[in-house]
């Protein structure tokens, strides 16, 4: 918490340089986000996303493994969901629920990809997931800017043709941006919190980001469960792209998904709860409302959104400090140092 | 248009420097023992740092020295995080990647009141030096004249790194902290002091890349003008396993498929395929060059799963 | 060896068997199921994880059993009770079940140990170096619980490099020195001074481990 108030302190001092009230202008952020209905619905909408890349990246986390590709997997969930979404034949509810499936399974198995090269060849997943981002996205900017663009407009754009509106998920409220993703958002978070603490496999993940050693000591497979682990953390993150061409835009946009950084965004929400399904759902709709509460601010005063960068920085920065410096005091108390953090 | 011919090769020499520094920063920090998310912010911050330095001082070579000393402050902050309070390096790397982005976006509004870029046609960029006797070799003449000096720095540190790195006593010591801290600690090597020496080294040279970036070519700052370089610096850096000579090559490769993409629009090609490129190579390179990386210590904590 | 046997590694040659069961070649999952517990010789490596709760690390191998799970979830409930009667039976000394087990002392994350890999009620255990760097009080009352469960007509393969202990608690001994078993012995004909001689290869060397086998 203490984290919080020295990121809104240097949002403060920073705002202050420029020359502007500082109560006024994050009284304008809170509006922003919060201040009224619409705004409150873009705080939620903007937050899907985040929320479910939090809770793949979560999950990742909890086994013990860092998987970095999520912006990668993200994207190719989106074109493959909207792909499926375009050319599946039968009924809205089939394109459906074959987008969803498509985008689960697309951004699952590249994030399997990446495991498997790590289980079989040892090859890091840290870096393979880096590097397989900017394959990914890049793949699927091809994919829209060649043989699925949207050709009917003027102008050539890198996105597909607009889906279905049989497939749209539906707005919660009418006219308000955030649609029926939040809800398969939250109700995902819940069932992540549940299986993790509950059940014999959420305990094998637990168990393996906790202990590797006392994992297979134990008898689990380790292999295994780090392979279920990654196509899941994949598949959610795909999920998270699914939702957002299914209900927020109706089309894959090349660079839709990469520019406002959901996410970096997202990592950092699983990072700041520690890796609480709960926990991270509510970081995300916090830099969320960071987020739209920054753009509130650039809209009615002189400071820029960025400022929500700055925030959103020193904030993790202090998080992952103060984590370690209460370890640190643990630590040299005891005087103890074994095993690594 | 041909596809290959000089001025491809040139473009490709000069787009590889910031590359190649920021790479150079990231593989000292690495043999260290830290793996540096954050190149991309360092870098960020000198490009800024620099044009600040240009603007208010009118000379170039305080502005390349404004630019390095940016990168140092901001790499301070990532050193602290790291070292003193035991931060991720991952974390606290892509928190400073996030943060450098936001302050210096605000740095543009609060000291030169725009937004998006900043262009003051009286300031002077980087000049170009045109070698004397070099440029008349044939070929390689075109080729290797006419750079900005960051451009020949770039690859003289690549050679100096390589000489301090594994000719002098102080980089032996670098290496052993990497392949094993606790084992450096108790043999009396002042750990720590070499740890931030690389990180503010690091800070140095990503401060230059970013001065190459905002004074090389064209003379100003654009919001995010790193556009992934520090990311692509990491690539090249975990190609070229953290080894100055490798890395010079894998930078090359990097600022060759970067110039050949813009080329070949030309050919209808796909761009995204030649972009791609050099990340699969990384990829299928790391299934041959697995334990020799030095990342195994520092980033592959999950590796031994 | 040990690792070889609770298959943390694998075998090049050679065979394992438990009772007819061929163990070579197989998962440590298959090998607890055919009745292989397993104390392991680095308490907070291997046989625990600091951060995990009391009852989280003493679930392990329970977690799968159809008596504390139902359509995969974990039956908490009835596992704490189990918990709590080790703590009580073994006098584990610890705040509460939901403390972290890094939190424990050796000794009490040692009984622990011991009562969860007891509880599994197998037919064969491997017991390496069980009271290392453990309280007396602890020590007995583990010597106690390895005792009654040989005298349930349990195997148990105790590698320990107390003399004393081998001594107190076997009833056939088999020296290793250099990686090779050198001489089996019975109880009955076996002294500190012939384990000494044993142990150091009846040369002048260093010698590894000694082992014993209880019928």
């Amino acid at each position: 918490m203490i984290a919080v108030l020295i990121g809104l302190l240097t949002g403060a001092l920073a705002i202050a340089l420029i020359g502007e009230s500082i109560f006024d202008t994050y009284k304008v952020m809170w509006d922003g986000a919060f201040g009224n209905f619409y705004f409150l619905t873009a705080t939620l909408a903007r937050a899907t996303p985040i929320i479910l890349i939090g809770l793949g990246l979560a999950l990742a986390f909890r086994a013990g493994v860092f998987n970095m590709g999520a912006e990668g997997q993200m994207v190719l969930g989106a074109v493959c969901a909207a792909l499926a979404a375009l050319y599946v034949p039968g009924s809205g509810i089939v394109k459906l629920l074959s987008a969803f499936l498509a985008g689960f399974i697309a951004g699952g198995l590249w994030s399997l990809l990446a495991g498997w090269m790590e289980v079989k060849y040892k090859v890091q997943l840290l870096i393979s997931t880096l590097l397989l981002n900017y394959v990914a996205v890049l793949f699927a900017g091809y994919l829209v800017a060649e043989p699925f663009q949207d050709k009917s407009g003027s102008a050539a754009l890198a996105q597909t043709p607009m889906i279905d509106q049989a497939v749209w998920l539906p707005k919660l409220f009418a006219g308000m941006s955030v649609h029926m993703g939040f809800v398969i958002a939250v109700i995902g978070a819940i069932i992540l919190y549940v299986v993790l603490q509950f059940t014999s496999s959420g305990y094998e993940v637990r168990m393996l980001g906790k202990n590797p050693f006392f994992a297979e000591y134990g008898g689990i497979n380790k292999q295994k469960v780090l392979l279920f682990s990654m196509f899941f953390s994949g598949g959610i993150a795909g999920l998270a792209g699914t939702v957002e061409v299914l209900g927020s835009q109706y089309r894959y946009v090349e660079g839709a998904l990469t520019v406002p950084g959901y996410a970096w965004t997202g990592l950092m929400a699983a990072l700041l709860a520690n890796s609480n399904p709960l926990g991270t759902a509510v970081a995300a709709i916090l830099l969320a409302a960071l987020q739209t509460g920054a753009m509130g601010m650039e809209r009615n005063t002189e400071v820029p959104l960025e400022i929500a960068s700055v925030i959103q920085g020193v904030l993790i920065l202090f998080v992952t400090a103060k984590f370690t410096l209460s370890w640190w005091k643990v630590k040299k108390k005891a005087g103890d140092v074994n095993g690594a953090v | 248009m041909e596809l290959f011919d000089y001025s491809l090769f040139a473009s490709a020499i000069r787009m590889v420097s910031p590359i190649l520094l920021a790479a150079l920063g990231g593989a000292l920090c690495a043999r260290v023992g830290i793996f540096n998310v954050g190149l991309e912010g360092l870098i960020l911050a000198g490009a800024f740092s620099a044009i600040v330095g240009n603007y208010y001082s009118g000379s170039v070579i305080v502005a390349v020295l404004t630019g390095a000393f940016g990168g140092v402050l901001v790499s301070l902050l990532f050193g602290l995080a790291t070292i003193k309070f035991k931060a991720n390096p991952i974390v606290a790397g892509i928190a400073i990647n996030f943060l450098v982005l936001g302050l210096t976006t605000f740095g543009l509004r609060a000291i030169f009141q725009v937004k998006g870029a900043f262009y003051d046609k009286d300031m002077n960029g980087l000049p170009k030096w045109d070698l004397p006797l070099i440029e008349n070799i044939p070929v390689i003449g075109k080729l290797l004249s006419g750079h900005s000096p960051l451009v020949y720095t770039a690859f003289i540190a690549a050679i100096l790194l390589y000489i301090f790195l594994f000719k002098t006593v102080v980089g032996f010591r670098i290496l052993a902290v990497g392949k094993n801290e606790a084992a450096a600690r108790s043999l009396g090597l002042k750990v720590t002091v070499l740890q931030y020496g690389a990180i503010v080294a690091s800070g140095v040279l990503c401060g230059l890349a970013g001065a190459q970036l905002s004074l090389g070519q064209v003379t100003m700052f654009t919001e995010g003008m790193t556009a992934g370089r520090g990311f692509i610096a990491l690539v090249a850096m975990m190609l070229g396993q953290s080894h100055p000579i490798g890395m010079i090559g894998s930078s090359l490769l990097f600022g060759l498929m970067d110039a050949m993409s813009i080329r070949l629009q030309g050919f209808s090609m796909p761009t995204q395929f030649t972009a791609m490129l050099p990340y699969v190579i990384t990829i299928i390179a790391m299934f041959f060059l697995k334990d020799r990386g030095l990342e195994s210590q520092a980033s592959g904590q999950q590796s031994s799963r | 060896m040990i690792q070889a046997i609770s298959g943390l590694t694998s075998v090049d040659q050679g065979d394992i068997r438990l009772g007819d069961t061929h163990l070579v070649g197989k998962s440590v999952a298959f090998r607890r199921n055919e009745g292989l517990a397993h104390i392991p010789e680095d308490r907070f490596l291997w046989g625990a994880a600091k951060d995990a709760t009391i009852e989280e690390t003493g679930v392990m191998g329970y977690y799968n059993k159809k008596a504390f799970n139902k359509y995969s979830f974990i039956l908490k409930n009835s596992f704490r009770e189990v918990v709590k009667g080790w703590i009580d039976r073994f006098e584990i000394k610890v705040k509460s079940v939901d403390d972290k087990s890094g939190n424990l002392s050796g000794g009490n994350l040692q009984k622990l140990i011991v009562a969860r890999e007891l509880g599994f009620e197998t037919n064969f255990l491997i017991a390496a170096e069980p009271t290392r760097g453990v309280d007396i009080g602890a020590m007995e009352y583990i010597h106690e619980a390895i005792l009654e469960k040989r005298n349930r007509g349990d195997g148990i393969l105790l590698v320990s490099s107390e003399l004393s202990e081998i001594l107190l608690l076997s009833d056939r001994i088999a020296v290793m020195f250099e990686g090779k078993i050198v001489d089996v012995l019975e109880r009955k004909d076996a002294t500190e001074e012939r384990l000494s001689v044993l142990m150091a290869g009846g040369k002048e060397d260093e010698s590894s481990e000694k082992n014993t086998t209880t019928a």
